[in-house]
Formats: C-alpha cells, structure tokens, sequence
C-alpha cells in the first residue's frame, strides 16, 4: 500500500471517529453508529486512537516528498476527500441503522434535527420544503 | 539585523545541542515533528467542533470559529508563498553543523509554513472557543519547538510563521465582517442541507 492510500484510509478513519465522539457529545443521535452515547465515545475514541496508532507505530513518517512523502497540498486534498468520505459513509449508514427508532415529525433544519431524524430524513424534508417553495414561486410562469 | 540572526542562530544551537540526550526524548520529538501528526489532529479538532456542541448557538459560534479557521489556512499559505518570493532564508543545516532528527526540507527556512498553518488554526478556534484554542496554541508551540530541536527551523522563523497565521485570521476576519451576510448565507445554506 502505498503512503497516500495508508493516509487516505488514516483521514477516514479518525473523521469517523470524531464524527462519532462529537455527535454523542452533541446529541446528535441520528449520527451514532451505536444507540449508547458513552459506548459510541468509546467507539470513536478507539477508532481515532487506534488508527493513529496503526499509521504511527513505525515513527513519525518523516519522508520527503520526493521519497515516499506526501506534498502539503495534495495532504490537504487527502484530508478534504477522506473527510467527506468519512461523512458520506456515516450518514448512509446511519441513515439505515437509525431509520426504524427515528421519528419522522417536522424537523427544524441544521444538525439540531438530527437529534430525533436520520440525515436522510432530515435532508429529505428540506428538499421537499425547497422544492414546494420553488413550485410555488414559478407556479405563474408555468406553461402547464 | 546582524545582531539578531546572531542570538537566533545561538538560540537554536542551544536548543539542537540537546539532540541526543535522551533517546526517549528524541524519540517522541520525531512523532511530533512529523508533517502528518499535529496537522491531522488539528483538523480533526476542527471537526469535532463542528458537530460536536449540544447548544445550538455555541455550535454556530465554534461553526463560524471553524470557518475562519479553515479558512485562514489558506491565506496563511499564500502569505507563506509570497513572502518566500521576496526572501529566502536557507536552512539550519544548510550553513551549520547540526544535529538533523528530520529529513532535509528544500523549500526557505522564513517563515515556518506549517506554524503559520497550525496557528491559523489555532487563532480561528482561540476566537471561538478560549479553552480548546488555548490548547492548539500550546500544541503549535510543542510543533515549533519539535521543528526547531530537530534542525529544519531557526527559533525565528517559527515566530515569524506564527505571526503570519495570526495575521491571516485577522485579515479574514475583517474580510468576513466586510462581506456580512455572505458567511451567514453560506452557514445556512450548508445548515439547509444538514450539514451545519
């Protein structure tokens, strides 16, 4: 494996982890991977800890990047794809985990929703809210 | 300017002198020093912060922290490029002897790229949240000092990094003030999406 896919797999893994241990923390239910708050901590805690363990255990990978070492901006491009990937992924599996304890009443937007909705609920209730609005405002204009 | 590079210079030798001392020592100061591990923390911080507050509007304060945050790394970096456009200071190891825990970097000593990141950070979290920015301003310290024990940095150029990170925040934070409600906008429109 080379360093950019260990790093990659690094950036996804503690993104997971924090998303985790800041949605318990938040409580932002619809997020959790786990029904517990403190076992999903513990959980994000282990992910974060243990793969930084992993990608750490032989030093601090201290190699130029023309041997081997990442280049300050395609790390940031690895952080910004590993961290939406990381999102991607708790989301779509929160939102089939979590589906059947989430109630689906009118939710607020923003994170605070995601306290008692999946973020599919969530989205999906805005985007039919956008998409009346949007109806409604070019109603007239419709040839229909 | 003689006179200072001189104690800068005398600084950093006392400094890289203890290389050596202790293996252990040396040891966790090539985690630290590491290209990967401080900034990956820090930006995770930063998500954290995002997500993680159950009041909604000390989430939008650390959101909006964030933001800048974010932000001002960008700008600290194009600082960065543009002032190594007009000066090039070479590195410890190029002019002395040293004691080099890390790989030899090519690029200009002044300023510290990755302090001016780190405290870019660190100054768009302190202005949301005292406590946890308080703690990033010590873990940019730790990252300095670890630059400059290990060889690739002069005591100075990681001020001079630092500053221009303080720099980039203030400037963005004006530039966010100037350009209200642009960054409030934005916050709803990725809150509309649940992002926020």
């Amino acid at each position: 494996m080379t360093m950019e896919q260990e790093y990659l797999i690094l950036v996804v893994l503690v993104c997971c982890g924090v998303v985790q241990v800041a949605a318990s923390f938040g409580g932002l239910n619809g997020l959790l991977f786990i029904e517990n708050r403190r076992f999903s901590t513990a959980f994000g805690m282990v992910m974060i800890l243990g793969s930084l363990t992993w990608f750490f255990w032989n030093g601090g990978r201290n190699l130029p990047d023309t041997d081997g070492g990442i280049a300050g901006a395609s790390q940031f491009a690895y952080f910004v794809l590993g961290g939406f990937l990381a999102l991607l992924f708790t989301f779509v599996v929160t939102s089939l985990t979590n589906f059947r304890r989430a109630t689906s009443g009118d939710t607020t937007d923003g994170l605070p929703s995601l306290k008692e909705t999946t973020f599919w609920q969530a989205l999906s209730h805005n985007l039919g809210i956008a998409w009346k609005l949007y109806r409604r405002l070019t109603r007239k204009y419709s040839s229909g | 300017m003689e006179t200072v590079s001189q104690i800068d210079t005398e600084i950093f030798l006392w400094i890289n002198d203890w290389v050596g001392t202790s293996l252990i020592f040396d040891r966790v100061i090539q985690w630290i020093v590491s290209d990967y591990l401080i900034p990956i923390i820090f930006s995770v911080v930063l998500l954290g912060l995002w997500f993680g507050w159950a009041d909604q509007a000390m989430r939008e304060r650390h959101q909006r922290g964030v933001m800048l945050g974010g932000a001002s790394v960008g700008m600290a970096n194009i600082m960065v490029k543009i002032s190594n456009v007009f000066y090039f200071r070479h590195r410890p190891f190029d002019s002395i002897d040293v004691n080099l825990l890390f790989y030899p970097p090519t690029d200009s000593s002044f300023p510290a790229n990755p302090i001016a990141i780190t405290v870019a950070m660190a100054t768009g979290v302190w202005m949301a949240n005292r406590r946890i920015g308080t703690l990033m301003y010590i873990g940019s310290f730790v990252y300095g000092f670890s630059r400059v024990y290990s060889g690739v940095f002069y005591p100075l150029d990681v001020v001079g990094g630092a500053l221009i990170g303080i720099s980039a925040v203030c400037l963005l934070y004006i530039v966010f003030k100037r350009i209200e409600p642009v960054p409030t906008l934005c916050l709803r429109l990725v809150r509309f999406l649940c992002f926020a």
